[in-house]
């Protein structure tokens, strides 16, 4: 769980993450207070059932693959665990009316990078 | 030498067995009881939904550590409670339910209030029994309270049959069992075993203590606090454990469990199960997972990786621990820790000093603190707002605090204020609560202005459910206060919060502060506790 090694980026995952992310993106809750923060969203599509996430803004629980949800995100999408950071930390510290799309902004970046490194 | 009738068989056992009060709604089929309750002198709350008496009789437990007792009428009576016996099941609280029940002989003849009641309580108690015999009441009364107290402390339930209750029985054919606790001393896990668990928080680099309800059941608040101070260890508390030792001592981290448990490399986990609530108790960085229960079934529960389970009871296990413990040098981790702490309250202070409109709901738990200081008694209600006032309200004594069990149960503040402000009557009673919550119980006002209990709701009002989104409009409730002869208080401004709830508090009857808050309030920064950059490297 280190900070900066990573596997190889999940592509297909990351770019559903991306195309289905929500218009209104809660700040900092993985689900709740009426939707998904960035991570919530992921994990989401990750598959990660909805009670695994909910009203929890650091933690996933999972009796399989539970644990901090940045260490989570970076696991199940192959991300530098540094990058998920980043993301959570924009997400959060974005003004709600332009939070999606720094956040998309951001996944585009993330979703850049790892096409020219594959 | 006379004869007692179901309902003076039912108060004198209680009375025998240090029951003082006694939470219920009335109904014929448990009127000798109600009657006898009132003439023996023990203190009857008359709710307003029979889940608020057995909401109420948890609060007593969860403030007292003693048994809990709430009375039902048939029927209607037993299912309007089940989602409070099963409430106090999921959360291990020895609660005693007392049921009326049609008579014996009534069975499918359609006649009134007649329910295959035990079928329905028995998955949500430890035990549930009927009274055939008026001779055996008092047996069998002991029976339950014994089991509702006993190993993992849990509701149990006694139906007495309409005509029996109402039936007389020659006194000297009764025989009156003396209070079983405790039947036996308490458990202890083998001693090699203890030996084991202190090698392996001394080996530890990260060291921690999480301690759950079964350490308050257990009486045990003087041995843990002995342990975490001869060791020097963190301690996080969970649920019933809350306020054993305060939030401002300098080893206690409240609640924040992931904040300690996702960093320590050994825990030692008491009374407390490894669920939902708590990660299903797999931690990243754990090296060795030391579980103490009084519950078989709780050691290693969803195949967590327990390397020492300890099968006994708290309070003598944790005295055993901290003799084989030598004092540790955890000065480091309790300054990272710390240091984590404060940086976190720094964040959340900034939000509760804000001025601004809507208000955010830091705010409303920094003037509730402030207002009704460190004894009062605190239940939180609701989902999603727990998740500012478990941060934002602390702890400070222990059965000062109530709030979501592991069953998700909401709305079931009102009754466990009731419970408290009853066994608590030294400080204010304080329901928190969301305004979905509100309305399950809000009716329970009445209770506590009918019994001159000290209760304010103060609504976190967001306008809506949190967890669907689905909007309840801008209500205001407040103006319920005075059908209740109660202080309403309205409040859209930090500037009117602390006031009112001087007003509010000080008023000393049932009040309700509806506080307009911010729907989609900023959150703290502090997702992820990087040990690996924060933690000092060991010497």
């Amino acid at each position: 769980m280190a900070g900066g090694a990573a596997r190889q980026v999940d592509l297909d995952l990351l770019q559903r993450a991306r195309d289905s992310l929500p218009g209104q993106l809660n700040a900092g809750i993985l689900m709740g207070d009426g939707g998904f923060c960035v991570l919530g969203w992921m994990l989401y599509c990750a598959g990660f059932h909805e009670i695994s996430l909910y009203a929890n803004t650091v933690a996933v629980a999972d009796p399989a693959r539970g644990g901090p949800a940045t260490d989570v995100v970076a696991a199940v999408f192959g991300l530098p665990v540094d990058d998920v950071v980043r993301l959570a930390q924009l997400n959060d510290e974005a003004p709600a009316a332009e939070r999606h799309a720094a956040v998309a902004r951001q996944l585009d970046e993330l979703l850049a990078e790892a096409r020219s490194q594959a | 030498m006379g004869q007692l009738d179901g309902g003076q068989i039912v108060i004198r056992s209680l009375k025998d067995h240090g029951v003082s009060h006694l939470f219920s709604l009335g109904g014929g089929h448990i009127n000798p009881t109600w009657w006898e309750a009132e003439r023996a002198g023990l203190r009857r709350i008359d709710v307003r939904h029979e889940a608020a008496a057995l909401y109420a009789a948890e609060g007593w437990a969860l403030a007292t550590g003693e048994l809990g007792v709430g009375m039902v009428t048939a029927g209607p009576g037993v299912t309007n409670a089940l989602t409070g016996l099963a409430t106090a099941y999921h959360d291990g609280v020895p609660v005693l339910c007392l049921a009326g029940a049609a008579t014996t002989r009534g069975e499918d003849t359609g006649e009134v209030e007649s329910l295959e009641q035990l079928e329905l309580v028995r998955p949500v108690t430890k035990w549930a029994r009927r009274v055939h015999h008026l001779e055996r009441l008092p047996e069998q009364l002991a029976v339950a309270i014994t089991e509702a107290r006993s190993g993992r402390p849990g509701p149990t339930y006694l139906e007495v049959p309409i005509d029996l209750i109402h039936s007389s029985v020659d006194e000297e054919a009764l025989s009156w069992p003396e209070p079983r606790r405790p039947l036996v001393p308490p458990t202890m896990p083998p001693p090699e075993l203890i030996e084991r668990a202190a090698q392996a928080i001394a080996s530890a680099e990260r060291p921690a203590v999480v301690a759950g309800s079964g350490v308050w059941w257990s009486g045990a608040g003087a041995e843990l606090r002995a342990l975490v101070e001869r060791a020097g260890l963190p301690l996080v508390t969970r649920r019933a454990a809350r306020g054993l030792l305060p939030d401002d001592h300098p080893l206690c981290f409240g609640q924040h469990w992931a904040s300690v448990v996702y960093q320590a490399d050994v825990l030692l986990v008491v009374g407390t199960q490894l669920d939902y609530f708590f990660g299903y108790g797999r931690f990243p960085h754990l090296r060795q997972l030391v579980q103490l229960d009084i519950h078989p079934g709780e050691l290693g529960r969803n195949g967590a990786p327990v390397t020492v389970p300890l099968l006994g009871d708290a309070g003598a296990t944790l005295a055993a621990l901290t003799e084989a413990l030598d004092p540790l040098d955890t000065k480091a981790w309790v300054a990272a820790l710390s240091a984590q702490a404060e940086a976190r309250a720094l964040g959340r202070a900034e939000l509760a000093a804000a001025d601004r409109v809507p208000i955010h709901p830091l705010r409303v738990c920094a003037e509730i603190e402030a207002v009704a200081g460190r004894e009062a008694n605190v239940v939180t209600d609701g989902s999603n707002m727990l998740m500012w006032t478990d941060v934002g309200l602390g702890a400070y004594e222990p059965g000062r605090h109530a709030s979501l069990g592991p069953l998700g149960t909401i709305g079931h503040g009102a009754g466990l204020a009731l419970g408290m402000a009853c066994a608590r009557p030294d400080g204010p009673t304080v329901w928190a609560v969301g305004d979905g919550s509100f309305g399950f119980h809000c009716m329970e006002l009445d209770t506590a202005a009918r019994h001159g209990l000290p209760v304010t709701a103060v609504i976190f009002n967001n306008g809506g459910w949190s967890a669907a989104w689905i909007p309840l409009g801008e209500r205001h409730y407040e103006r319920m206060a005075p059908a209740f002869d109660g202080v309403g208080e309205c409040v859209e401004r930090p500037d009117q919060l602390r006031p009112a709830l001087e007003r509010a508090i000080g008023s000393g009857g049932p009040a309700i502060v509806n506080v307009f808050v911010d729907p989609a309030p900023p959150y703290f920064a502090g997702r992820r506790f990087r040990w690996e950059e924060d933690m000092p490297t060991p010497s």
